[in-house]
């Protein structure tokens, strides 16, 4: 594969996945929203506070795989974890949620905000501005001895398995005493072990040009092609199903796409091995039965619904096949007119226009700003100046004459 | 033009230095007045179209240039913008008025670039309905009245 036509596809994908993401301003509004609301749980007259109350956003929002919602009424979700310093033992399922709750509703703004209470968290809606959710996970760390089952027998790296959490839910908590297990700090440390070569070359490439310290830049400006990929396969899904219950989860696709990277560097070519490699990573148990591990705890497998609902293993695979299908068609195509069409199928007509509009936009700035230049030989425009370029002067397109 | 103090190239110096530019590329002189035809091929990025295109130049005249193949493809409902003629797929790179290009500068470093921009914008066009690569409209009755000979000549 020619390196430059590849550059070239992953140009207008990165535009697409950039479209997808939240904007900087939606991202700023999400980040003053949970803070404030992880100030007011851990303020000094807070009940919680004696547990010292840690809230960290967690899920896309976290590891930035964030992605447009498709269907209308749809909105972004964000999801926090409240973290209370409290023993297992000391405190119940339905108390752990109710404290959190309470706390919350003592506030007349967030009481009004809340939604009916959901199966493991509560959800504040914001309306204002751009329409999104923070669902509140209430949790608490898990044992010392679950932890050290955790590394012992299931060989979770003990870096990753001490962030276990015990968690709640409505729906069995009357019925099973124990506290349903979960580890998304563990699970987001894990993403971004796995594109950390990417993850690192970029933070310095921006640190440089921002003129700042590694660890100042934000994380949400760094974009691996990794997360690129997931946002570009969860868009193409739920372009794909719609609403259809039965569709793949992100879950599964955002583990499979981190197994199967492999800190390529370019985003086409990272979404095509990506999809080439995905299906080596699913396994099978002794019955036969598919089984996608959570990477954080062995003991989840989160193809567990497939057993029961065989439809959902349908489609997967289904979806899986289209995607390497449709991407490599993309590969084939010529004239960004034409692959507009195949682009507008996968990722929605809206999307594909905006891009390709900020992409027209970007190079008449160039071109006005004197940093466009052609390659003598074959016309290819470019922002790179060299022996065998010439700049493209000022010129003014004109009509009919 | 006549006051501008340049040297002014030929046309068939603009169109020798063309040839020794762009690899498969030729050109033919016409039988009268010294004018010449260049033909050869551009492509404005990696995943374009390769465009066959063709500058007829007569000394005094101004450049027309032409896109030979492949044809191009016109959205439904919208015409073609910044263009002298749609049936030939001749198209306008710069304002006379503005004197952006005049006969001492080389097509090598004006007309060919702007082509491959145009072209670029072209596919981003025909892709969206918008054009981004910036202009000048014409006033809206030229526009309407052309338009009008658009639509009788595809009828």
């Amino acid at each position: 594969m020619n390196t430059h036509i590849d550059q070239e596809y992953s140009k207008i994908l990165e535009k697409i996945a950039e479209n997808l993401d939240l904007t900087p301003t939606q991202y700023e509004i999400a980040t003053r929203s949970y803070q404030a609301v992880g100030g007011y749980l851990d303020a000094y007259d807070s009940m919680l506070k004696p547990f010292r109350p840690q809230i960290i956003p967690q899920g896309s929002f976290r590891y930035g795989t964030v992605t447009k919602p498709w269907l209308d009424g749809e909105e972004y979700d964000i999801d926090l974890t409240c973290k209370l310093h409290i023993h297992e033992s000391n405190i119940t399922q339905i108390y752990l949620k109710k404290l959190v709750g309470d706390r919350l509703k003592e506030n007349a703004n967030y009481k009004r905000m809340l939604a009916p209470e959901r199966r493991r968290c509560w959800r504040i809606q914001y309306n204002e501005g751009f329409r999104f959710h923070l669902d509140v996970v209430p949790a608490i760390p898990d044992s010392p001895a679950y932890i050290r089952q955790l590394t012992e027998i299931y060989g979770v790296p003990p870096s990753l398995a001490t962030h276990a959490l015990c968690i709640t839910d409505n729906e069995t908590w009357h019925t099973d005493l124990e506290f349903p297990k979960s580890n998304p700090e563990g699970y987001a440390m894990w993403i971004l072990e796995r594109m950390k070569v990417e993850y690192e070359r970029r933070r310095a490439i921006l640190a440089g040009q921002m003129k700042l310290s590694v660890d100042s830049v934000d994380p949400f400006l760094i974009k691996t092609p990794l997360q690129r990929v997931i946002q570009l396969l969860k868009r193409h899904r739920d372009v794909r199903y719609g609403d259809d219950l039965d569709k793949p989860v992100s879950i599964i696709i955002t583990t499979l796409a981190a197994q199967s990277y492999d800190n390529e560097a370019d985003i086409f070519t990272a979404l095509r091995n990506v999809l080439s490699r995905m299906e080596r990573n699913i396994g099978r148990d002794h019955a036969g039965n598919r089984v996608i591990l959570n990477p954080v705890n062995p003991r989840e497998n989160f193809a567990d619904k497939w057993k029961a609902n065989p439809r959902r293993e349908k489609l997967f695979f289904e979806w899986l096949g289209a995607a390497q299908r449709d991407f490599n068609l993309l590969a084939q195509k010529r004239g960004i007119h034409e692959l507009a069409i195949p682009l507008k199928e996968y990722f929605g007509d809206k999307l594909v226009v905006k891009s390709l509009n900020e992409m027209g936009e970007h190079m008449r700035r160039e071109r006005e700003e004197n940093r466009l230049f052609m390659e003598s030989k074959s016309g290819i425009l470019t922002s790179v100046a060299s022996v065998s370029t010439v700049p493209v002067l000022k010129h003014t397109n004109y009509g009919q004459d | 033009m006549g006051k501008i103090n340049h040297q002014k190239i030929s046309p068939v110096a603009q169109a020798e230095k063309l040839r020794l530019s762009i690899p498969d590329s030729k050109f033919t002189l016409k039988s009268q007045g010294g004018g010449v035809v260049w033909e050869g091929s551009i492509c404005p990025c990696a995943i374009s179209h390769i465009y066959r295109i063709s500058i007829a130049y007569s000394l005094d005249k101004r450049p027309i240039i032409r896109v030979l193949s492949p044809k191009l493809m016109v959205p439904e409902g919208h015409k073609l913008p910044h263009v002298y003629s749609h049936q030939n797929q001749e198209i306008c790179l710069y304002y006379p008025p503005a004197k952006e290009w005049h006969s001492g500068m080389l097509f090598t470093k004006t007309i060919v670039p702007w082509a491959s921009e145009w072209l670029y914008h072209y596919e981003i066009w025909a892709a969206t309905g918008e054009w981004q690569g910036g202009g000048i409209e014409h006033d809206e009755k030229k526009k309407e009245k052309f338009s009008g000979l658009i639509m009788s000549k595809l009828k």
